[in-house]
């Protein structure tokens, strides 16, 4: 009988590819062909993509190496290993920081695209409201939960971006993306940031990492969760750019979104896609911010060993509600993205390196 | 007592977090399927106080058509079968003043009990007056912003009033609107109207700041056609002129962008009309030297015999070279005037010349690119050479029809 196999907390590797996958794609979907064609011409952000990807693949191995040099530890544990107990304190707190500033921000995100394109008359307090509500739900269960939804959801998802990519072969126009090579070299490495802002949230795994069941899998894939959202960003970036035109993209708050709006089968027969796209973008970003309330959670269980998952909750929840209605409008809620963009750099790619190379120089052996 | 407390808590999270905030009746929207903006010759109020230079001296006029659903079946405009309830038109048309298009959108609901839904806008129709005056932007503006407008609503230009395109009589259709909305479908039968643009090709030119047509409509005594282009140049993006029927096929036939049409040339002294299936181009640009660029267009067609009064043996290889050659002439010949036209006369790149000019020589664009139809204008400057090539598929089903 597998009946209670359902309640142990370990998770495979296709458990890791998934949430890795669904944690990346989020927000920046919708927003990531502008930030790129603000500072590149035609299809030449391509290249910023790939820059950007392979320098992602790239940290997403080290975090790789290091997790699997201490299996079923999580950052809590092996930072008092590799350095000592306060510095690894600091390191969980400012990490359960980020990760809970990227909840809000996710929150407000849905909340604001929802209200532009779906809800006129309804405030961004309520559905923000909302949208936390349900994310509470999720994450009052135990993690796994959590990382098994993604194996329900991720699918959906990329079935209904593949079909939107489909449904969007008619616009697709060649002139649109020729010439090729025309931006110089710091438009390109410009635009490559702002895609690298788009691949944060794999730094997850940093905790994950103490539920996985072969540790010795993580590296592998992770890079395939990777990998995943890395094709998705070419794909669309080709097809706005395709559909729309570089002048165009510049000028579209949501150049993802108006794609879904453009669907049109002659004869009336389908329109109105957008409705099926927003329901999955919402869905990716219910898995995105439930995986992040999750790890600030385990963060801060991994420090404040004694304290109640419930307790927790109870306290964040409103503190996180009142960070994400603090943006007054949407270049504020950006302004704040770039800044949680920041933060996520540094704590998924400088400090990783960094604990690695201690790791290396001290010596530090996993004891059990 | 615990559960009492949960209890109520359960409730007050179903009483507050169910239900639809922004849920509208069906019953109760106002359906606009279409929209005319026409510029008004006073302007009202000055409650801007000294009006800057730079602001439109003219106010809007907007009118909207609404569905009545009600009345859509069985009640034809001519009323031959009015059944149903009420049995009124099934549609009616409301127009206000302002000055922004968003205003007297606003400004309608107090006429109207409907609030005007415009997620089924299917056209925006643009007065000749409006686009003359270059306020193309200015009055579309707000259409692309708007998040309930659909980048696919196409675009037209009246010859008058936009007004009157709403009050057309729409025959074999219930309203006004999807009845040009169904002539704009025949671009696989004629080649004398533009393909449809849409609001989001207006939006990209117009971003692009380069010229560009937009199907023309022409309104006379409630009969409507659409029938040629309006051309917008670059410099203010205005309305510099129109082209005819025949210009706008030898448009069509640059831009590759035929799905069906008709030429008519003699053959042995008789009227002969060829049915052209598709049109394919393609440019090749050769440009060396600034001030004398080159381009060479290169147009494949096919088509049909649709037409012969003389008795041409149609099973002749010789014959059918023939007509094939009159074909290319005829092709020719309409190329030719619409690219002197726009060349000599308008002085604009419609035919998106500048556009393969930018795939192919990137460089040499970005330095011609601001004087490319406007100021230096080297667009008009640029020699075009056709090469046209036309192969006919079928003759129908009869060879000689008179002996």
């Amino acid at each position: 009988m597998k009946t209670f196999e359902y309640g142990d907390n370990e998770i495979g590797s296709k458990e890791v590819t998934m949430s890795v996958a669904s944690m990346v794609i989020g927000f920046g979907v919708l927003t990531l062909p502008r930030t790129i064609v603000s500072t590149t011409n035609s299809i030449d952000g391509f290249i910023s993509i790939v820059i950007g990807g392979i320098l992602i693949l790239f940290f997403t191995w080290i975090l790789g190496m290091l997790t699997t040099k201490f299996p079923k530890k999580n950052l809590h544990e092996f930072t008092s290993l590799i350095i000592n107990k306060p510095v690894a304190t600091i390191l969980t707190m400012i990490f359960a920081f980020y990760s809970m500033l990227f909840v809000s921000y996710e929150m407000r995100g849905t909340a604001d695209i929802s209200k532009l394109y779906l809800f006129d008359d309804t405030p961004v307090e309520v559905i923000g409201f909302v949208f936390l509500l349900v994310v509470i739900y999720a994450v009052s269960g135990p993690s796994s939960v959590i990382i098994r939804i993604n194996l329900m959801f991720l699918p959906i998802v990329l079935c209904i971006l593949a079909v939107l990519i489909l449904l969007n072969v008619n616009f697709f126009e060649v002139k649109n993306i020729k010439p090729f090579f025309v931006t110089d070299w710091l438009g390109i490495l410009q635009a490559s940031r702002e895609t690298i802002f788009s691949f944060l949230g794999f730094e997850t795994i940093l905790f994950y990492n103490m539920f996985l069941n072969k540790p010795k899998d993580m590296v592998k894939s992770a890079l395939v969760g990777i990998s995943i959202p890395f094709l998705l960003y070419l794909l669309i970036f080709l097809f706005v750019i395709g559909v729309f035109g570089t002048e165009v993209t510049r000028n579209l708050l949501y150049p993802t979104a108006e794609l879904a709006r453009l669907v049109e089968i002659p004869g009336g027969f389908f329109e109105r896609f957008e409705s099926l796209f927003f329901t999955i973008w919402v869905m990716t970003l219910f898995t995105t911010a439930a995986m992040a309330y999750d790890v600030t959670l385990l963060a801060l269980k991994s420090v404040f060993n004694k304290v109640n998952r419930m307790t927790l909750i109870f306290i964040l929840s409103p503190i996180m509600y009142i960070i994400a209605m603090t943006p007054q409008n949407v270049l504020e809620l950006s302004i704040f993205g770039e800044w949680i963009s920041y933060i996520g750099i540094i704590l998924s790619m400088v400090i990783p390196v960094l604990l690695l190379i201690i790791a290396k120089i001290r010596g530090v052996k996993v004891n059990g | 007592m615990a559960k009492l407390m949960k209890l109520t808590g359960f409730l007050c999270i179903l009483i507050s977090v169910t239900g639809c905030w922004d849920r509208v009746e069906i019953e109760e929207r106002g359906f606009v399927i279409g929209a005319a903006i026409d510029t008004t010759e006073k302007s009202s109020d000055d409650s801007f106080g000294t009006r800057p230079n730079k602001a439109r001296k003219e106010d809007y006029k907007l009118t909207y058509q609404y569905v009545v659903p009600a009345n859509i079946q069985g009640s034809g405009s001519d009323g031959q079968s009015k059944g149903g309830s009420g049995g009124g038109n099934p549609y009616f048309n409301v127009s206000s003043e302002g000055k922004t298009i968003f205003q007297i959108t606003r400004q309608l609901s107090t006429q109207v009990g409907r609030s005007p839904y415009l997620q089924h806008v299917k056209i925006i129709v643009l007065s000749e007056a409006l686009s003359k005056q270059g306020y193309l932007y200015d009055a579309l503006d707000f259409f692309v912003r708007d998040h309930e407008m659909r980048r696919v609503a196409k675009v037209m230009v009246t010859n008058g009033e936009a007004i009157d395109a709403l009050q057309v009589d729409p025959k074999n259709e219930p309203m006004p609107i999807m009845f040009l909305e169904s002539i704009t479908q025949n671009t696989v039968k004629t080649a004398k109207m533009l393909p449809p643009t849409n609001l989001g090709d207006v939006h990209e030119n117009l971003l692009m700041g380069t010229s560009f047509v937009i199907p023309r409509l022409v309104v006379n005594n409630k009969k409507a056609a659409i029938s040629g282009a309006a051309v917008f140049d670059s410099q203010d993006q205005k309305l510099v002129g129109t082209l005819n029927d025949k210009e706008t096929i030898g448009l069509n036939f640059i831009l590759g962008d035929i799905q069906g049409g008709v030429l008519e040339f003699l053959m042995n002294d008789q009227y002969f009309a060829v049915e052209v299936k598709q049109a394919k181009n393609k440019i090749v640009t050769n440009a060396l030297d600034k001030n004398q660029m080159k381009f060479t267009i290169e147009i494949n067609s096919e088509g049909n015999i649709g037409e012969s009064y003389g008795n041409l043996n149609l099973l002749e290889p010789k014959e059918l070279a023939e007509i094939e050659k009159k074909a290319e002439q005829e092709i020719e010949l309409l190329v030719n005037q619409v690219i002197e036209k726009l060349q000599k006369e308008y002085k604009v790149d419609v035919i998106r010349l500048g556009e393969q000019l930018k795939q192919d020589h990137y460089r040499i664009w970005e330095s011609v690119k601001n004087d490319w139809d406007k100021g230096e204008n080297y667009f008009s400057k640029s020699v075009i050479d056709l090469k046209v090539n036309f192969k006919l598929r079928e003759i129908g089903s009869s060879i000689e029809t008179v002996q």
